[in-house]
């Protein structure tokens, strides 16, 4: 049986800069997959890699066995690789729901956009009272919970996240993080970077530490603290 | 100077194109020499910077090979009066020059500058005609409507052409002050339609004022610094076409010492890092502006010379037409570099006069436009860059999968991974 | 006074339409189409041959405008955008490239269409006319504001509630957000240039109505559609609205009081009036954030 998500050799960086050094990793389908370490060692660029936002790469990426190396993000999107991204990249000047029903944009799950909304509003119930405002007026929590939810608006093979509590009290990003790690992901794989160790232990599968643009085993120590 | 028998092979290469360029005009008339040595000066221009040795990506830094360059600029340029010395084209030659010097300022401002300003026309027109008002000869040749009663605005004296170029200067020092203005607050497009506007405000303007500009007719009986009695002689284009090398060498020189100097080196150096840009931001703005007020000076100078070569000018010199020609000359050659904007205006130059009489007139517009089209989406700075475009695209392909090492799309959020190289690891407690 | 609104109110519609266009390539792809001129004639002489050789229906000619507009819009994203996309220069080249098609296609009408003026017949007038006291409404005026009213109505509604709409709105905000959510900038960059074209194709039409159509007249309008754009700050839309009022009320009173050959002059006045106090137009805020 193929992962639902393998890497080999992946090296990438920006211009004449190189980020990663070589990176193997596979995440089996339904796994979840913490990826600890310092800001500034790669956790970042490692999924930017995988979903195109990088200058240049070099390796091999797999997603259930087919090559997906050289695909475009919004390629990616549609086939099931989604990443909820530092700094949210959502819409400013849209309101919630345009955002959440941006996150269903690829063909198949734009006819169940509702259905989905709705089970997102559930997940995180500020976003279904705030449906109709702008994003851009939303606190930071609430916007964090609007870009999670609209990765969750389509049913992906995995979901990569991206330092979700980045910028946010300690309260909020611990709500935001064991909500997210409690959902059923119905056969989704998760990648989640987090520098915050405490934020994820003991509901991940496992744990790989990030270093210098390399991976290696977590040694269960909070390096830098 | 050649080393080794490839040097020896390239520089005979070189030789016998050319041979070739100079012969041209013996089979297809003394105009297609413009073409001929346009064409040879991209060539050389391309064998240079393809022979340059290793990566010198900073644009326009001075290499020794520029001499072979300019020498055979130079040449080319005492060459064409003995080869193709008809009145004609020396009148063709002498366009040429003038443009060529509104061009290689234009082109400090665009490339050097970095400002997006569209005004080049409307500085040095505005500049000429000032100019061909202080010395159109009131009641003698002169066209203005209110000649008799005396009625000018500022009821100045005539002034020979001697005097009316220093005040051209100033005009254009003082018209590219007043547009420098702006150009502190607006940024990149809001600033070009200002300045597009300014060109088409210049143009209602003159076309408004009948008495002091001759309204729709132009002003024309001009002081002309060609003597009277070789007016319209072989002697005077000749004459003329010497002033305009000396123009069209002055403003090449100017291009060089702002380009090459202190300006050119800060306003370089904070294009190509953002850090240096920030440090020295107001610095910026002021060299910026010292550019613009450098060529705007030069524009109005080349203005006055317009106007004391042709003694008389038009409202249609303000035509987007004009300054369409002119943006496509630049943008053909590469604005970033001098070679660029003079391989670009004799190509053009050429392709304007050679084709002036095809049927339908139209098809010459199309065809220049074409041209600017397809160079533009090719090049990525002009025919001039080709070398190093491939240069760097192979370069970067040996490295990553990105074909054109594109900048990625979002820069700033890649900020907080990048600040720290790979090299510098901070070591773990 | 009252012909200075009626003026008004009519101009507004159209300037809104072309800075509509304008606008909407700048905040969803980055750049200034100064083809628009160019597309502006092409799709007025398009509606003229429609209205000389099929049919002189109104809703007949109003779509020919309208489709050939869309279709020029089309063909500039295949010859600027797309070969363009993510290179380096973008800004500079881009702006170079529509500036040239811009110089052929205007030279390309020349010589298909001649010099000659091309008039259309009067497409209004089965709507009355009527006065507002001393004033005269004519067919064409009215006509222009109900065409107006629809198409941008249609448009609205598309660009508001289907997924093609919410695609190129998400794309105006967010590239990145764009791209992660699986909208394909490409295509959707298809959509935006064809709606912008939409935009353009009927301004000409509706203009067509008051002055001739010959193969320069899109750069007037091309001129005062790029003022509104940035005067109402590119990317806002509604900012490009309010600004297409001003500039049109600018526009009447100078016609009024001085005369026609003023109006670009009083224009360039007001917006460099405007933009030296706010640089970025009335509610521009992208610009900023655009690289």
């Amino acid at each position: 049986m193929s992962a639902a998500l393998e890497i080999r050799g992946l090296e990438a960086g920006y211009g004449p800069l190189s980020v990663l050094h070589g990176i193997d990793l596979s995440v089996a389908d339904g796994e979840r997959v913490g990826i600890l370490g310092l800001n500034g060692h790669g956790k970042t660029t490692m999924l930017r890699a995988i979903v195109d936002l990088v200058d240049w790469k070099r390796g091999e990426i797999l997603l259930n066995g087919e090559d997906i190396t050289h695909a475009t993000t919004h390629a990616l999107a549609r086939r099931g690789v989604v990443l909820m991204p530092q700094g949210d990249a959502l819409f400013p000047g849209l309101t919630v729901k345009d955002n959440l029903d941006a996150g269903a944009y690829p063909g198949g799950s734009w006819k169940r956009r509702k259905e989905r909304r709705d089970y997102v509003c559930e997940i995180f119930p500020r976003l279904g009272e705030r449906l109709g405002q702008v994003v851009g007026t939303l606190s930071g929590g609430e916007r964090r919970m609007c870009s999670i939810g609209r990765g969750l608006m389509s049913e992906a093979r995995i979901y990569l996240v991206d330092e979700p509590s980045l910028g946010l009290g300690p309260g909020i990003a611990k709500g935001i993080c064991d909500t997210l790690l409690g959902l059923d992901l119905q056969g989704g794989a998760l990648l989640i970077a987090e520098q915050n160790r405490a934020l994820i232990d003991g509901k991940i599968d496992r744990a790989l530490r990030m270093h210098g643009g390399e991976l290696a085993p977590d040694t269960g120590e909070d390096g830098g603290h | 100077m050649p080393r080794g028998r490839e040097d020896l092979l390239h520089y005979a290469g070189l030789a016998a194109l050319f041979v070739l360029a100079l012969a041209v005009p013996f089979a297809f008339g003394t105009l297609s020499i413009l073409g001929s040595m346009g064409v040879f000066l991209l060539l050389l221009s391309w064998s240079i910077s393809w022979r340059r040795q290793g990566g010198d990506t900073l644009a326009g830094v001075r290499d020794r090979s520029a001499w072979l360059f300019w020498g055979m600029a130079g040449v080319i340029a005492i060459l064409i009066p003995i080869i193709a010395g008809t009145s004609y084209f020396l009148a063709v030659m002498v366009t040429f020059l003038i443009y060529l010097s509104w061009n290689v300022m234009w082109g400090l401002v665009l490339g050097t500058a970095g400002l997006q300003s569209f005004a080049t026309v409307a500085v040095a027109g505005i500049s000429a005609y000032v100019a061909g008002y202080l010395s159109v000869e009131l009641g003698k040749s002169g066209n203005l409507a209110c000649v008799g009663g005396g009625e000018r605005i500022l009821g100045v004296p005539v002034f020979q052409w001697w005097v009316a170029i220093p005040v051209a200067v100033l005009v254009g020092l003082i018209v590219g002050f007043i547009i420098s203005l702006p150009a502190i607050r607006l940024r990149g497009i809001y600033f070009a339609l200002l300045t597009i506007g300014l060109v088409e405000l210049a143009r209602a303007y003159v076309v408004q004022d009948k008495c002091n500009f001759g309204g729709g007719q132009g002003l024309y009986g001009a002081s002309s610094f060609i003597p009277e009695s070789i007016a319209g002689d072989l002697a005077g284009y000749q004459l003329a076409y010497v002033a305009a090398a000396g123009l069209a060498a002055l403003a090449l020189i100017i291009y060089w010492r702002v380009n090459y100097g202190r300006l050119g080196l800060l306003l370089r150096t904070a294009r190509e890092s953002e850090p240096v840009a920030e440090v020295l931001g107001t610095d910026i703005v002021r060299a910026r502006l010292w550019v613009f007020l450098i060529s705007s000076a030069v524009l109005g100078g080349a203005g006055g010379f317009y106007i004391a070569y042709y003694g008389s000018i038009s409202p249609s010199f303000f035509n987007f037409s004009t300054v369409l020609f002119l943006f496509s000359m630049i943008m053909i050659g590469g604005i970033n570099s001098p070679r660029g904007i003079l391989v670009g205006t004799m190509l053009l130059m050429y392709v304007d006069k050679r084709f002036v009489d095809v049927d339908p007139p139209e098809a010459r517009y199309v065809f220049i436009g074409l041209l600017l089209f397809v160079v533009t989406i090719v090049a990525r700075d002009g025919l001039i860059s080709i070398p190093d475009q491939i240069r760097r695209r192979r370069g970067v392909q040996g490295r990553g999968t990105n074909p054109e090492g594109d900048p990625p799309e979002d820069v700033g959020a890649i900020e907080q991974e990048a600040h720290m190289p790979p090299g510098s690891r901070p070591e773990p407690s | 006074m009252t012909g200075v609104i009626v003026t008004t109110i009519n101009l507004t519609a159209i300037y809104a339409l072309v800075a509509l266009g304008i606008s909407l390539t700048w905040s969803g792809l980055g750049f200034l189409n100064l083809s628009t001129g160019a597309m502006y004639a092409g799709a007025a002489y398009g509606a003229w041959l429609v209205a000389t050789n099929i049919s002189s229906n109104v809703v007949v000619v109003l779509l020919g405008g309208v489709i050939v507009g869309a279709a020029l819009g089309a063909l500039i994203c295949l010859t600027v955008f797309l070969p363009l996309d993510g290179k380096p220069n973008w800004e500079l080249r881009t702006l170079t490239a529509t500036l040239a098609l811009s110089f052929v296609g205007t030279n390309i009408y020349l010589w298909q269409f001649g010099p000659q003026f091309k008039q259309f017949d009067p497409l209004f007038d089965f709507i009355r006319e009527f006065r507002i006291g001393e004033t005269l409404v004519q067919p064409s005026k009215t006509g222009t504001v109900i065409a107006t009213g629809i198409l941008i109505a249609i448009i609205l509604a598309f660009i508001s509630y289907s997924r093609i709409g919410l695609g190129v709105r998400a794309l105006t905000q967010s590239v990145e957000g764009a791209a992660l959510v699986g909208i394909n900038r490409r295509t959707t960059a298809f959509a935006i240039l064809g709606v912008s074209g939409a935009f353009i194709g009927l301004a000409a039409v509706l203009l067509g109505q008051i002055y001739f159509v010959e193969p320069n007249s899109g750069y007037s309008p091309m001129i005062k559609g790029l003022i509104v754009a940035l005067l109402g700050g590119l990317g806002s839309l509604r900012g490009a609205v309010i600004a297409a009022f001003l500039v049109a009320f600018a526009e009447a009173v100078t016609l009024q009081y001085l005369g026609g050959s003023w109006v670009l002059i009083t224009l360039f006045v007001l917006i460099a009036v405007v933009l030296i106090i706010r640089p970025r137009g009335i509610a521009g805020v992208l610009e900023g954030t655009r690289a």
